[in-house]
């Protein structure tokens, strides 16, 4: 009896959690027309409450249409997302791996202060390094490129911390007996640690990908050129002349990060139980 | 006379300036030979196994191997194959690229990788398996696959840590003659270090006991047993352990097998406290008034039981004596 109970307490707050999303789905599928009438009092002086019902009452792809067909700003910025949200997560690996490898199996002069700036970096958000960054990225002359979003980004201390967690529980014993078999650091690091530490780099991609797919402070602040924006930024420039294809667009931004994590869901579980933080 | 292969030389290891784990070790390997280091936990056997390896720094000392001072040589050049307690088998890559693996990292050919692999394989029996992941093979044939590991690329040295902690009884019996075998047909000179006396006398050409990071004493198993250098090595070895006693300031030790049950009343009186039955023989537990406790090997026949007295006799000429100011042997 209990558990029934329970159970529908938990469907109760899983539909909660659902509406938003269902909200964005079905009113994707509305008609212009009837979208501006239900949202009037909302985005026009209209008073009076604005309406959003289970299922349009006229159901048709005429956003989807518009934004795929008669939006090329849409896939503008969705092709920059995917150049700039790809190569920060592959420099994130590239650079984040063998970084975490060193902390978690090599002893080294000023290790623990170095693992202490990484925290402090990490723990930082990016309000507060932002007018710093942006001074440093004025004088490197990256400003107003992609690089500008990029190479922070694939330099990120976050990864190196989750992967050294799972990097640090590899048994010694192994990277001993690679040893005595013959194989040097980085055939130790290529051989052993990358495909046995492959479930925490795996989480760094997916927790990598979901921030950098959704950021919207770093294009503001270092992309002046529009024509660089990510999708992320497609988004909340909605108006009740744009609102249908706004929510296309988000159904559409959804997939891919929605892909990654079906994919991805039990490197990220592992991946935050054992960072033990996420914000 | 056999050549010295390894030599360890006034052989020292710290832990943090605090823990002095392995005290002026001093010793030849013979060529070809099985050498067992034996003793309690944390006596020093596995530091110096692992300083051989080149997996622990030496604080102090040499360690010599084939004519040539290995202290600072990396582990990968020291042509020496170790396998580990919990057999350290990579989980990603299947039993062929496990015993594959060393000579990968030596960029062998494929072709020859693949012949050695295959016939190993036949020779330890494991074939079928060779496509199987670790996770999914038994203690025994993960055993298997890294003595293959260690054997494939032919080192001029194995090292054994407690391989065999993590079988069961009957496959330690059956691992301990195999790896024997093995080692006899294959000549390669062998370290292996266990904590069970029972396999150190049982496997070892010689075998050294460690205590407290000191070597007590580097002998066959014969003599060890026989002629235990010290109180420690003479309680250490042998089971039920030698029987110790203190008699007119002198310590005095005998093998539970050299007392005798008699009948003759002019002999040291005893009362049965237990009896332990082993299938092949009666282990007894009697207390005697000057010697204290002590334990006396009996036939399956024998009747005494619990509560029950007896006499017994001593074979004099087997007794030992040891000083008791340093526990060494007087006689």
């Amino acid at each position: 009896m209990r558990k029934w109970l329970i159970a529908i307490l938990l469907c109760v707050l899983a539909l909660l959690v659902w509406i938003p999303l269902w909200m964005i789905i079905s009113a994707s599928f509305m008609g212009s027309e009837e979208m501006t009438q239900n949202l009037a009092p909302v985005l026009s002086d209209k008073t009076g409450y604005a309406l959003w019902p289970l299922l349009p009452q006229y159901p048709t792809l005429h956003s989807y249409v518009e934004l795929l067909l008669d939006s090329p700003e849409f896939f503008t910025m969705f092709w920059n997302s995917c150049g700039q949200v790809f190569p920060v997560v592959i420099g994130q690996i590239l650079v984040g791996a063998p970084a975490a490898w060193a902390f978690a199996r090599y002893d080294f002069w000023g290790k623990k202060f170095l693992y202490a700036i990484y925290i402090v970096l990490m723990l930082l958000p990016f309000q507060v390094t932002m007018v710093s960054s942006y001074f440093v990225l004025d004088r490197l002359g990256l400003m107003n490129t992609v690089w500008a979003i990029i190479l922070p980004g694939a330099v990120s201390t976050f990864p190196v911390f989750l992967m050294i967690r799972f990097f640090a529980a590899i048994p010694t014993a192994l990277t001993e007996a690679a040893a005595l078999d013959g194989a040097g650091p980085w055939q130790i690091f290529w051989y052993i640690g990358l495909p046995l530490g492959a479930p925490g780099i795996l989480s760094a991609v997916v927790l990598g990908f979901l921030e950098y797919w959704n950021m919207l402070e770093q294009p503001m602040t270092f992309l002046k050129d529009k024509t660089l924006w990510p999708l992320s930024l497609y988004l909340p420039a909605v108006t009740s002349e744009n609102a249908g294809a706004s929510l296309a667009a988000s159904v559409i931004m959804l997939l891919p990060a929605l892909l990654i994590f079906l994919f991805g869901q039990r490197y990220l579980e592992a991946g935050i139980s054992a960072s033990g933080l996420k914000d | 006379m056999k050549d010295v292969f390894l030599t360890l030389e006034q052989v020292n290891k710290w832990y943090d300036n605090k823990v002095h784990a392995v005290k002026d070790v001093n010793l030849e390997v013979n060529e070809g030979e099985l050498l067992v280091f034996v003793g309690p936990s944390g006596c020093g056997k596995s530091t110096t196994l692992r300083m051989i390896a080149g997996l622990e720094v030496l604080d102090s000392g040499v360690i010599c191997m084939d004519g040539k001072i290995i202290n600072h040589v990396p582990p990968k050049e020291r042509d020496i194959a170790m396998v580990f307690q919990n057999y350290a088998l990579y989980p990603t890559m299947n039993v062929f690229d496990n015993i594959a693996f060393p000579l990968k990292m030596r960029h062998m050919k494929k072709d020859e990788i693949r012949y050695r692999v295959t016939e190993l394989a036949k020779t330890l029996e494991l074939t079928e398996y060779l496509k199987r992941k670790p996770a999914a093979l038994s203690g025994g044939q993960r055993q298997r696959v890294a003595l293959a590991r260690a054997m494939v690329r032919e080192p001029k040295l194995f090292l054994m840590d407690e391989p065999l902690s993590n079988l069961d009884a009957k496959l330690r019996v059956q691992m301990r003659r195999e790896i024997t075998v093995l080692q006899k047909n294959l000549g390669t000179t062998t370290i292996y270090v266990t904590h069970d006396q029972t396999e150190a006398m049982t496997m070892g050409d010689r075998i050294a006991i460690f205590r407290e990071g000191v070597l007590q004493q580097v002998d066959t198993p014969q003599n060890v047993y026989q002629r235990p250098e010290n109180l420690f090595v003479a309680q250490f070895i042998g089971s039920p352990p030698m029987n110790i006693w203190e008699e007119e300031g002198k310590i005095w030790g005998i093998r539970p097998e050299h007392i005798y049950i008699t009948l003759n009343s002019d002999h040291i009186q005893a009362k049965v406290m237990t009896v332990e039955h082993t299938g092949r023989e009666k282990i007894l537990f009697v207390l005697t008034q000057r010697q204290g406790t002590l334990a006396v090997l009996a036939g399956v026949d024998c009747s005494l039981k619990e509560g029950d007295r007896c006499f017994l006799q001593m074979d004099r000429e087997l007794l030992h004596q040891f000083d008791p100011d340093n526990g060494r042997r007087i006689l």
